[in-house]
């Protein structure tokens, strides 16, 4: 049984090392494609996150230079809690990592203009992305709040996380 | 709150008889201020239905987020009234619908607001700690299938053009799922849905704190619009539990020990004190 009552900020990024299926994919790719989630873990179900469409529709309709589409899945996944899933991402060439978290960020913005000052709202997401010049895949990962997000978002310099 | 001539002169021939529900809410004069309401209710639902479809998507939109804020005053009308008539479980869903409205509300429109939407929404927030609900339980799905309430297309694709929780015209966007798999049940302390929780029934101990409050309604010791916060603190009471004996007998608990090595430690113990803090406050201005 696993326990998630309380949770903490956590981001990460990590090398990904058996990269050929996500390079391929990138190297496929125009903009954002939306993935199912745990795509290195076949042993999951193949769903999208919660907030995919959501998501995707938002950036066609409010960032209309931004390609952005989603792959194919066997379902999605719903839930009932006051968090944000956003989908898995790979980021193609032409969208670096700032720009997607910046992306993220708006997005969370519009979303949240209704929210109440006692609301306490997460949120979640992965990203794969090309690090240039080094040519090695990464994954960028964060759960947790919306102001540990927004400050992570602000302060990001991907050379300083691998430090 | 409102930018269209059309919703800003409804909301001013609501005005006054908005001031007078909340007049009415704060003398506990409830079922009256439930029947202004359903009044102002009827009047601008007619003067919606007359919109003529040639004016712009705004008009409409802000038609429904105005019935949203009398509806969050229904809801806080109603509130009080299952309060009072110790429906104390009930209460705690009212309670997350007023906040309900309150979110759409706050989504659609921008500073500046009438300053009741603000004290409900503090009030609502200190309303939720005289409840013994800490722990929520909450669904995990696999959506399968899953139309737009508009345009009936599938809602998870590039199909429907819609953003569920948008306004269309004056219609909100949202999902209908017409197949899931349910995958789990979690406990969860921050839900979508605080709705789901472990049932209790109104007499239960656990409603004490509420109970308090609520004869405090009944016995017009505080009025509804005045309660401010509450307020907790920690202190040490005796433990009357616990058989008062010499340092130097032997323990009451009967481990064999001396007291002074085994329960004397036990003779105190912790609670938590609450207090509920009023402050008067001036209606004129509430509606500002």
């Amino acid at each position: 049984m696993e326990y998630f009552l309380e949770s903490k900020d956590t981001h990460k990024i990590e090398v990904i090392e058996d990269d050929s299926d996500l390079a391929t994919l990138q190297h496929n790719v125009k903009g954002i494609l939306c993935v199912p989630e745990d795509i290195m873990n076949k042993s999951q179900p193949n769903v999208l996150t919660p907030q995919t469409y959501d998501f995707a529709k938002w950036v066609r309709r409010n960032k209309q230079d931004i390609c952005i589409d989603v792959a194919k899945s066997e379902g999605i996944k719903g839930l009932h809690s006051h968090e944000f899933w956003i989908p898995v991402a790979i980021l193609a060439s032409d969208i670096s990592i700032q720009i997607f978290l910046g992306l993220v960020s708006s997005y969370i913005y519009d979303r949240i203009k209704g929210a109440l000052k006692h609301d306490k709202t997460s949120i979640h997401l992965q990203a794969y992305y090309k690090e240039t010049p080094e040519g090695v895949i990464k994954k960028f990962s964060y759960n947790g709040s919306i102001e540990g997000f927004e400050k992570i978002t602000k302060k990001f310099n991907v050379n300083k996380f691998l430090d | 709150m409102f930018r269209t001539d059309i919703c800003r002169d409804l909301v001013n021939s609501i005005q006054e008889k908005t001031s007078n529900v909340i007049e009415l809410i704060q003398e506990m004069n409830l079922e009256e201020a439930a029947r202004e309401l359903e009044s102002i209710v009827q009047n601008v639902t007619n003067r919606i239905e007359t919109f003529s479809d040639e004016l712009p998507d705004e008009v409409f939109n802000e038609g429904y987020i105005l019935k949203q804020f009398i509806k969050c005053l229904e809801g806080y009308v109603s509130y009080w009234k299952l309060l009072v008539s110790d429906k104390y479980s009930d209460s705690w869903s009212t309670l997350q619908d007023i906040q309900d409205h309150l979110r759409t509300v706050y989504r659609f429109t921008s500073e500046p607001r009438p300053m009741i939407l603000s004290h409900i929404e503090k009030q609502c927030g200190e309303l939720e700690k005289l409840y013994p609900y800490n722990v929520f339980m909450s669904t995990g799905f696999i959506k399968e299938e899953a139309i737009c309430s508009l345009c009936g297309k599938p809602v998870d694709s590039f199909e429907c053009a819609h953003i569920a929780g948008e306004l269309y015209r004056g219609r909100p966007a949202y999902g209908i799922v017409k197949k899931a798999d349910l995958q789990e049940v979690s406990f969860v302390l921050n839900p979508a849905d605080k709705r789901c929780v472990v049932q209790y029934p109104d007499t239960a101990e656990q409603f004490k704190l509420v109970a308090y409050f609520a004869a405090g309604l009944r016995d017009k010791v505080i009025a509804p619009l005045d309660f401010h916060h509450l307020d907790s603190q920690k202190i040490r009471k005796t433990n009357e539990e616990l058989r008062k004996v010499s340092r130097n007998s032997f323990c009451p608990c009967g481990s064999g020990k001396k007291f002074k090595k085994c329960c004397i430690e036990k003779s105190y113990i912790e609670t938590t004190h609450f207090v509920i803090i009023p402050e008067k406050i001036t209606l004129s201005t509430l509606l500002q």
